[in-house]
């Protein structure tokens, strides 16, 4: 009898205790933030990772009083509270932030445990570190979630620092594959070193951040021309376009492409082509070819070759309208067309030391090669310009060479693209020769407006390969450190979609940016493929592919012997976001 | 928002009472739930009603045994099992917290070394010689359950056995056959069993066994060679020591500097070992024994396996035409051979933390549960599940079965030894170079690691 009072006595006690941490507030005072007065326009979503999710925000009512909603779509929400703006120059005092989240019962009712981190970027280069949170159990539900900076840690006034709170463990969406539980935040409380509390200015707002366009499975378009006028939209299988302007077929040539941005529920999109003298034809889509659609499946690109296909060779018979449509309802922002170049990429790279310059329109500037330059230049290596200049052009000039004062790429054969331009040993080869040693001493950089070059560097060529026709490897989001893997068994569409042609694509970040898969139970061994001497990934922007080809010199050529499993590993710490297997471009 | 707090803290208050006397989630009425804290969905408890709630399930008689076995516990002990997915975070926080506080939320929790050893270190965990008899099998036979010896005499982190979880990441000695006959050497295996398996006879074999074989002047076969990595950490072993164990760091200590100078002497002194790949020596390292330029190196399945070396079930390429037999390590100057640990313990244990209500019911419901194959281990350690780690050490039978009985033997002696986790990486290829003399190696390294133990321990 005392022994079951005593129990109840000391749940009570602890209850209370618990009850008073997961309140606003450890001494009273009403929390910096509580949404009571309905604004929330200092919190904005960073969408900067490969597993960032659209989620929509909004203050609800929650438990009798209101809180942010995170309603999560389908991946993983990272939400950016401005405390730059909210706290103004107090930021600098900012020593800890607690806040009390909750989370929603899955659709069956039940709770299931859930985690993520609370990330804090501080200093003038926004370093990152973090601190972790939980919901793990009903009866703790809300509960507590704090960020504490270290010793070694400190925002600074002006420097745009922020905090990212992310849901990265949903048991629930683990468990049944549907869409993630929402969150909810409130009672959110800014203290100094001293365990003061911070006041903060609720109508601080969220200043969007630029995090880069997601590329992957697409080619670079380059020397784009807009078609104008074209943001359209329409319902799942209705189309929508206008009639192309005479910039737009005149662009319309061998090598280039039509590139589509645009939101669609089911994720895809396709042009058609209604009058086209082949018949009303769909292009990218519905059997005739696959667009390239990235991962955010918010920009879809199709060959000028694929639309030759299914339309004929003579594009004077394609018709005069060109229109877009999805399976599911769609918008498109914008069309464009220029030419479809494959995304390069370095390894083995080498840096050009001391290679900054600058110069007016048509001048030259550079540096005697060093030796190191020189060795790198070989069959199959490319010359890196990270560059600006007024005109986006750039090239190099070999004045020294044999051959003569040469300039090589000024004749639109450089690809330049986002501030980087490249040459291929080829290219130079082609206009100076195939000895080396008579190339002279010195590389140049020109352009046809102002520039300034900020680096060379040389290495080895290779491209990322467009891809069409994605299947996903379901529930391939893992982590693991350095030398370690972790994958999954493969299911039947991925087996079946790893044929010659198709290409292993994974999303993820490491530290190093390594990543290459691992057969850990292949015939011919245990197996690493893409990494480690066992061949060369091609990675980019966190995207690392493996061609079925590279997975059939080390495995052999019969697949049913590649095992059952596929992994991926890095030579650093690790995340995977996603994997998929897709076909790369003929 | 203040009355929000209010009824929060009622309501909870009301929740955490009802469900801290009713258990966590789920118990049936008027029986005693048995909580298993963890972070992954695992199958069977008393809240799964079919076989095929279990999204892995193949029909086999192992999963039936395992439903069934949920349902003779709760006959046996009148309770209910339920694991509970507190997320890997949510599992530090409820130790964290409910521990600290009395009143844990579960009654076992699944934990990893490092949630585990800051747990134990905290006072959190129960002391299973303080609580089970002397005679238990954790104690004794360990046929089902182990336990992780942190060195402080305690029995605190529960880890079941199971072959597979036994064997793997272990890194015996493995020794070319041929080259040990060809020399006409005792084999080690004898030495080991007779305990003459020691540093100096390992040397000494190493001197006799690097040669120039072809009278050109230079060694085309070395005693050794093997990747920094496995041969530190078994050297370690080996001398009866560890780097990184609690919480303060012991790579500057005496026995560490045995392990140091008798490596760097093995480059340095008495050119025996083969010279250190500058690059890539993770993969160049793990190689060598293959082309036979060596005598000895470290070994592991996983390394034979991934250089496909014998063509045990038909699917290699090719076969090594020479035996690499499996050995415990020499024994150091200050190791013994009774005692040296063998295999750096990883994985997944279990702690019953302080708090729980008769701890020792709640170890014996784990162990019965633990135990679904009722003592059986024919039936756990399956052959078709354990047929790879068999077979791929060797091409003949009975030196598969030894080396997977030497692996089963490292697999049993665990040391706990986080030098390989701390992501401190001291400059090995330097220190075989003679960079370094290894006081200066340990001077320069033994900050590192205790600051990167201060992180882990705080």
């Amino acid at each position: 009898m005392y022994k079951k009072l005593t129990v109840l006595l000391l749940c009570v006690a602890l209850t209370l205790g618990l009850a008073g941490g997961i309140a606003y507030a450890a001494d009273g005072s009403a929390p910096s933030i509580d949404f009571e007065d309905g604004l929330y326009g200092f919190v904005g979503l960073d969408m900067s990772a490969g597993n960032a999710d659209a989620s929509v925000l909004s203050v609800v009512d929650y438990l009798g009083s209101k809180a942010l909603k995170v309603e999560v779509q389908k991946k993983v929400p990272y939400v950016i509270f401005e405390i730059s703006a909210l706290l103004g120059d107090d930021v600098a005092k900012l020593a800890s932030v607690t806040m009390d989240i909750g989370i929603d019962n899955g659709a069956d009712d039940k709770f299931y445990a859930c985690s993520g981190r609370i990330y804090k970027y501080f200093g003038e280069e926004n370093e990152k570190t973090y601190d972790e949170w939980s919901v793990y159990l009903a009866s703790r539900n809300p509960n507590a979630a704090k960020m504490a900076m270290d010793d070694d840690e400190a925002f600074i006034a002006g420097a745009g620092n922020y905090i990212v709170l992310s849901k990265e463990v949903d048991n629930y969406a683990t468990k049944t594959g549907d869409t993630p539980v929402s969150m909810y935040i409130d009672n959110v409380c800014f203290y100094d070193a001293e365990g003061n509390m911070l006041a903060v200015d609720t109508s601080a707002m969220f200043v969007p951040r630029e995090t880069g366009t997601d590329l992957s499975n697409l080619c670079w378009l380059t020397g784009a021309t807009a078609f104008e006028g074209f943001a359209k939209s329409a319902g799942a299988w209705s189309q929508d376009g206008l009639e192309m302007p005479q910039e737009i077929i005149d662009a319309l040539v061998p090598g280039s492409g039509v590139q589509i941005e645009f939101s669609s529920e089911s994720g895809d999109m396709w042009i058609v082509m209604p009058d086209s003298a082949a018949g009303w034809m769909r292009v990218g889509g519905c059997g005739n070819g696959n667009s390239y659609i990235n991962n955010a499946k918010s920009i879809a690109q199709i060959p000028y070759e694929l639309i030759a296909k299914f339309c004929g060779e003579d594009k004077s018979t394609w018709g005069a309208r060109m229109q877009c449509e999805a399976s599911g309802a769609w918008e498109v922002y914008s069309v464009s067309v220029g030419k479809l170049v494959p995304q390069i990429t370095l390894s083995n790279t080498v840096e050009f030391e001391g290679f900054q310059k600058s110069a007016g329109a048509w001048s030259q500037d550079g540096l005697e090669m060093p030796q190191a330059i020189i060795d790198a230049l070989v069959p199959g290596s490319v010359v890196e310009i990270s560059y600006a200049s007024e005109t986006g052009d750039m090239w190099i000039v070999m004045p020294d060479s044999a051959a003569g004062w040469m300039r090589v790429g000024n004749d639109g054969s450089a690809i330049c693209v986002d501030g980087k331009c490249y040459i291929t040993y080829e290219m130079i080869e082609a206009l100076c020769g195939a000895d080396t040693s008579t190339w002279g001493a010195r590389m140049q950089c020109e352009a046809s407006g102002a520039w300034e070059v900020y680096s060379v560097r040389v290495g080895t060529k290779g491209e990322m390969a467009p891809l069409s026709n994605l299947v996903s490897f379901a529930g391939f989001e893992t982590s693991a450190g350095a030398w370690s893997q972790d994958g999954l068994e493969m299911p039947q569409e991925i087996i079946d979609a790893l044929v010659p042609g198709s290409v292993v694509t994974i999303n993820f970040a490491s530290e190093d940016g390594t990543m290459w898969i691992v057969m850990p139970d292949s015939a011919a061994g245990w197996m690493r493929v893409g990494g480690c001497g066992n061949g060369n990934a091609a990675v980019k922007d966190g995207i690392s592919q493996i061609p079925y080809e590279l997975i059939e010199q080390y495995c052999g050529a019969d697949k049913t012997t590649w095992g059952a499993r596929m992994q991926c590993e890095a030579s650093s710490a690790w995340e995977v976001y996603s994997v998929a297997v897709g076909t790369a471009a003929e | 928002m203040k009355n929000m707090s209010r009824i929060i803290g009622f309501t909870l208050a009301l929740v955490l009472v009802l469900t801290s006397l009713g258990a966590v989630a789920f118990a049936a009425e008027g029986k005693r739930n048995i909580v298993i804290g963890l972070w992954w969905d695992k199958y069977y408890d008393s809240t799964h009603e079919t076989l095929e709630d279990d999204p892995s399930y193949q029909g086999t008689i192992s999963d039936q045994m395992r439903f069934d076995a949920v349902k003779k516990i709760e006959d046996k002990y009148d309770v209910t099992i339920e694991y509970i997915n507190l997320t890997y975070v949510g599992t530090q926080e409820s130790i964290n917290t409910s521990v600290l506080a009395g009143t844990p939320d579960c009654d076992i929790y699944l934990v990893d070394t490092a949630i585990g050893v800051p747990a134990v270190m905290n006072g959190y965990a129960l002391d299973m010689k303080e609580i089970l008899p002397a005679d238990s099998d954790i104690f004794t036979d360990k046929i089902i359950m182990n336990y992780l010896d942190l060195g402080n005499g305690g029995a605190y982190m529960l880890k079941p056995v199971a072959a597979q979880t036994q064997v793997e990441a272990t890194y015996p000695l493995m020794f070319n056959l041929q080259m040990i006959q060809d020399a006409n050497l005792e084999d080690p295996r004898v030495l080991y069993e007779n305990g003459e398996w020691t540093w100096d006879k390992f040397l000494e074999y190493c001197q006799a066994l690097t040669k120039d074989t072809n009278g050109d002047g230079i060694i085309d076969v070395y005693g050794f060679g093997g990747y920094e990595g496995e041969w530190f950490e078994c050297m370690l072993m080996s001398n009866g020591t560890h780097v990184a164990s609690d919480g303060i760091e012991n790579f500057s200590s005496a026995e560490v500097t045995e392990v140091l100078q008798f490596m760097q002497d093995m480059y340095l002194k008495y050119n025996c070992a083969y010279p250190y790949a500058q690059e890539s020596a993770s993969d160049i390292m793990r190689y060598i024994y293959r082309d036979g330029k060596c005598a000895f190196s470290p070994g592991a399945a996983w390394i034979l396996g991934a250089n496909a070396d014998y063509n045990w079930d038909g699917s290699a390429a090719s076969t090594l035409e020479f035996d690499m037999v499996f050995v415990p390590w020499p024994v150091g100057p200050s190791g013994d051979q009774a005692t040296n640990k063998m295999k750096l313990s990883n994985g997944e244990f279990y702690i019953i933390p302080v708090g729980v209500e008769d701890p020792e019911l709640v170890y014996n419901v784990f162990y019965d549960f633990t135990d679904w194959y009722n003592g059986d281990v024919s039936i756990r350690d399956d052959a078709e599940t354990l047929g790879w780690w068999y077979g791929i050490t060797g091409k003949d039978l009975d030196i598969q079965d030894w080396n997977f009985e030497v692996m089963y033997e490292c697999g049993l002696r665990e040391q706990f030894d986080l030098v390989s986790s701390l992501s401190v990486f001291p400059d090995f290829t330097g220190f075989f170079n003679g960079d370094y003399t290894p006081a200066q190696f340990q001077e320069t390294y033994k900050q590192e690691f205790q600051d990167a133990l201060d992180t882990t321990f705080k």
